[in-house]
């Protein structure tokens, strides 16, 4: 149509028109008319049948093959796939594929709350008084009066009103953060955080941006872009989410630097302290007490008990608003069945057994520190990654082989040596599928109660068996 | 599903005048919280305070019905407890003096509404006082919630050899004896070649169904399935589609309908179709109905997903769920999965499948790879029970108790049927449900129950859909017959008070 206009404007075709005779004038007219005819006519169509003939339809449904369920397993899962069984075990020692008495270093167990005696006795007790399981959610008569307890205790430890407890560490995070966090919110996560925060956003189906770890610069950047969009006049609910010690790194977020910029982009801070509870900070109040900042700055802190408390769960603190909210909205918390009763009596006493005994996080960042300092320098082809204050030690191939499967092979030899002469420690392994998969990596978790011959031993072998593995 | 077990309740089957005194309760609930909600804004009262230039926490109707619906009546849900979950517990008494008058009366409703705001009170404070109920709430089908027995003093010599916890993940350090003897022995049990074990059920779904599907793939699931199928099919990020609960009609539809039209825009043949659906529907007390499922997966080259949280243990004459219950070979089905929580008084979740599927599992599932490993004495009383039931220890107790749940369930949910109540869940299903309609008739219900030393759990919106509030008892072996027949004379009382008998009473 538009070409006819067109023709029709231009003014060749108006002298054209003005010095043509009648009959030219008649038959062109003619023509314009047809033309207008065609035009006017629906466009030309196939004839079709819109919907399938019921055989047709069983042919598709006849021909159509699903993928298999299992795909192949590639040569990285296969890598993966070696397992160790454990068959006893002691706070600091385990049995292990018939490696009796092995050192583990590859649990995170680092006040060594794991067969510590009194935590033990205190769990036969609620045993022999409450059994194994719950046997229902929270709201259902899964509520026991140790949940409660524990509630109650933790609330006291971080100097909050009492935490909402989940069951399991890994739910924690992963239903904290959808149940704030909603279609159209903004959520600026740092580009290391652990996986299961990263359920935690997937799930919350907000938009997601990540900055590069720990630089705030890029935070920064990112906020600013993000205070650009949106409504105008609507303000959207904004979080940040941090971790208080990398697990993936074993960095120490730059915290104070974040609380900087609170003011002024109006963010809420979502941080997940699971490996930095119980660790940093003179009494093992986490992240907050490290850097001396008041902790009801923070909106939102959520930890799992498994790491520094050695038991199950995982608990949320923040105002009461904050809790209330989640004992309604966590989906973790209202469709899961309880935390069995003496993982929580365990974890009461642990905390009990933290307060009246300091001393441990002394002992513990001492190994950490003697560790670190000691491993830094002596170890041929690796490096030591994380900062000296983290019970995570990364540790990383100097020279990649450029290819991850062989950097990870190298890494497995250096494990399975580092068995055979008697030290338990792990590759930190990955689903393929993730986002941002960390650099292969040896994780390290150091405890309080290593003692000082335990460390050398681990220290002399790790060396060793570096040596014998990288021998150029 | 009708044809199969037609001795189910409909839930649609009511009158209509039930059904307006639904709406016309809700409009009383809604329109006195409006008023205290205007009143309170008049006070300049505030539940919390948003901090200048940031966005409310959470969106405004969270917060109603929090404050105003929920709040009313929170005594009825969260009862501690301080004992074993067994046949009888003792319940831990709470005051909270604004929030128990009943709601049924409209003057009292609309009294209690403005004294809700003039003396505002969330809290409760536990008086120290504790009442001995009948426990009909937890999920503890075949009484293996014990503190005493050869099985408690395995879980603690366990516990003392293996530690309380791991601290560690499956698939790095975190794998004991007793979770092996765990994993190998529920495939055994299920009849499949392989099993992983999980840490927490709800992990369990929502950790690893991103592993099994991937893009390009459908996923099919019962409208009424459990938050956790729902939370691991969000995560998976693939297209889902959900069939009318039960009708198997509609499924098969459905999946007609999407392998001829493919993938949406696209139109490429899906790579995959995954059918999820529940053995027990645990607000239902309804037994899915696996046998027409089968045949329309067979028939559509589908795969299946069987949560059996609430029939594994429960269900069959060998207490090995759905499968066993229909008779259908546990083979047909591609993935079993369920819970430790329910018939074994433990905790955490299984998936068994073929070797192939689970040595995939195992290096993809979220759960298996980030979650910690399930706790040594949890897996060695999953163990324990798994093989009682089994038969396996050299005893009948297993046998004996998979009996008495089912005699308990059927006892129970006829005599209710024939008091006139309105029971859903098929035969032999231990889940009951008793129909309310009437929102504010959940609270009545529970105080009165707790009144009479009865613990039951009720339900209502989000739970269930909002007209639709209900009871739901739950059986235990553990019940004996005295204890089943007491409640049942005082739940008779009850109805005939609050007007709970919607059918005709059958006389025996």
């Amino acid at each position: 149509m538009t070409t006819l206009n067109e023709l029709l404007n231009s003014k060749n075709i108006e002298s054209f028109i003005t010095n043509l005779s009648a009959p030219h004038l008649f038959l062109h007219g003619l023509m314009l008319l047809f033309i207008v005819y065609l035009l006017s006519k629906r466009p030309f169509k196939p004839r079709q049948n819109d919907s399938l003939s019921k055989s047709e339809e069983e042919e598709l449904i006849r021909d159509w093959r699903p993928i298999p369920l299992a795909p192949k397993l590639s040569k990285m899962q296969i890598l993966n796939s070696k397992e160790v069984v454990i068959t006893s075990t002691t706070p600091t020692h385990v049995t292990v594929n018939g490696h009796s008495n092995v050192l583990n270093l590859a649990r995170t167990n680092y006040l060594g709350f794991i067969g510590h005696p009194e935590v033990q006795a205190k769990a036969e007790e609620t045993i022999r008084k409450y059994g194994v399981g719950s046997c229902g959610p929270r709201g259902f008569y899964g509520s026991i009066d140790v949940h409660i307890e524990l509630e109650k205790r933790l609330g006291k430890f971080m100097s909050t009103v009492p935490a909402i407890l989940y069951s399991s560490g890994y739910a924690t995070i992963s239903s904290t953060i959808p149940s704030f966090s909603k279609i159209g919110d903004i959520i600026i996560a740092d580009r290391c955080v652990s996986q299961p925060i990263q359920v935690g956003l997937s799930l919350s189906r907000s938009q997601v941006h990540y900055f590069k770890h720990n630089d705030i610069k890029d935070l920064t950047r990112i906020l600013e872009l993000t205070n650009k969009t949106g409504e105008k006049g609507k303000i959207s609910r904004k979080f940040v989410v941090v971790e208080g010690i990398y697990y993936n790194t074993g960095e120490l977020c730059a915290l104070p630097q974040i609380m900087a910029l609170k003011d002024k982009y109006k963010f809420r801070i979502i941080i997940d302290e699971s490996h930095s509870i119980g660790i940093l900070g003179k009494t093992g109040r986490g992240i907050t007490e490290h850097y001396n900042i008041d902790a009801e700055q923070v909106e939102i802190r959520t930890a799992s008990l498994a790491n520094a408390f050695s038991s199950g769960g995982g608990f949320c603190v923040g105002s009461d608003t904050v809790v209330t909210h989640q004992r309604l909205n966590g989906v973790g918390y209202v469709f899961s069945a309880s935390l069995p009763p003496y993982l929580a009596t365990s974890a009461t006493k642990a905390i009990d057994l933290l307060d009246s005994n300091p001393d441990l996080l002394n002992s513990l960042s001492h190994n950490i520190h003697y560790m670190y300092k000691e491993l830094q320098d002596n170890l041929r082809g690796l490096k030591v990654c994380g900062s000296p204050l983290s019970p995570v030690i990364h540790l990383r191939l100097k020279e990649s082989t450029g290819n991850r499967e062989d950097d990870e092979k190298l890494l497995e030899q250096l494990v399975d040596k580092s068995l055979d002469s008697g030290v338990l420690i792990t590759r930190a392994k990955y689903v393929e599928t993730e986002k941002f998969i960390p650099e292969p990596s040896i994780r390290l978790c150091i405890n309080a109660v290593l003692s000082e011959a335990d460390l050398d031993f681990a220290i002399n072998v790790l060396k060793s068996v570096s040596q014998s593995t990288f021998k150029n | 599903m009708r044809d199969v077990d037609n001795e189910e309740g409909d839930i649609d089957d009511i009158d209509y005048w039930t059904i307006c005194w639904i709406y016309i309760a809700y409009g009383i609930i809604i329109f006195v919280g409006k008023i205290a909600d205007l009143i309170d804004k008049i006070r300049g009262h505030r539940y919390f305070i948003t901090p200048k230039g940031y966005a409310p926490l959470f969106v405004e109707f969270e917060y109603f019905y929090q404050m105003r619906l929920y709040s009313r009546i929170k005594d009825c849900w969260d009862r501690p407890i301080c004992s074993l979950p067994g046949a009888w517990i003792d319940v831990m008494l709470r005051t909270n003096q604004h929030y128990s008058e009943p709601l049924e009366y409209v003057l009292v409703g609309i009294l209690d509404g403005l004294l809700t705001f003039c003396l505002f009170r969330n809290k409760f404070r536990i008086t120290g006082e504790t009442k001995r109920c009948l426990n009909l709430g937890s999920y503890n089908y075949l009484g293996f919630a014990q503190n005493e027995g050869p099985i408690a003093e395995a879980v603690i010599e366990s516990m003392y050899k293996y530690g309380g916890f791991t601290s560690s993940t499956p698939a790095e350090d975190g794998t004991t004896e007793p979770f092996r003897l765990l994993e190998r022995e529920t495939a055994r049990f299920v009849g499949k070649e392989d099993a992983l074990v999980f840490e927490m059920g709800f992990a369990t779904n929502s950790g690893s169904l991103p592993a099994l599907v991937g893009k390009g793939a459908l996923i099919i699931s019962d409208s009424l399935n459990h938050a956790s199928l729902a939370t691991g099919c969000k995560n998976t990020g693939t297209k889902i589609k959900v069939f009318k609960h039960n009708d198997t009609k509609h499924l098969e539809q459905v999946i007609r309908e999407s392998i001829i039209q493919g993938q949406p825009k696209t139109h490429r043949p899906w790579t995959m179709i995954l059918i999820i659906v529940e053995g027990i529907y645990s607000m239902e007390g309804e037994i899915g109905n696996l046998p027409e499922i089968i045949r329309i997966k067979k028939k559509y080259n589908c795969y299946l997903y069987v949560d059996e949280a609430h029939s594994i243990g429960a269900l069959g004459s060998h207490g090995r769920g759905v499968c066993d219950h229909y008779d259908v070979d546990p083979k047909d089905v591609d993935i079993l999965m369920g819970t430790f929580t329910k018939s074994f008084g433990s905790i955490g979740g299984y998936i068994a499948a073929d070797k192939s599927l689970i040595d995939h599992l195992r290096q993809s599932s979220f759960a298996y790879l980030y979650a910690n490993s399930m706790a040594p004495p949890c897996a060695m009383q999953a163990y324990q029970a798994l093989r009682a039931i089994a038969g396996d220890d050299g005893t009948d107790i297993g046998a004996r108790k998979i009996k008495q749940l089912k005699e308990n369930s059927n006892f129970f949910r006829e005599r209710l049927r024939q008091m006139g109540f309105q029971i859903l869940g098929g035969k032999d299903s231990p889940v009951v449900p008793l129909m309310f309609y009437n929102p504010s008739k959940i609270a009545t219900f529970s105080r009165m129950c707790l009144e009479r030393h009865i613990a039951v759990v009720v339900v209502g919106y989000p739970a269930t859909p909002l007209t639709s509030p209900r009871a739901r008892f739950c059986l235990s072996a553990s019940h004996t017959r005295e204890d089943l027949e007491w409640a049942l004379e005082h739940l008779d009382t009850i109805g005939d008070q609050m007007n709970l008998k919607f059918k005709k009473p059958i006389k025996v």
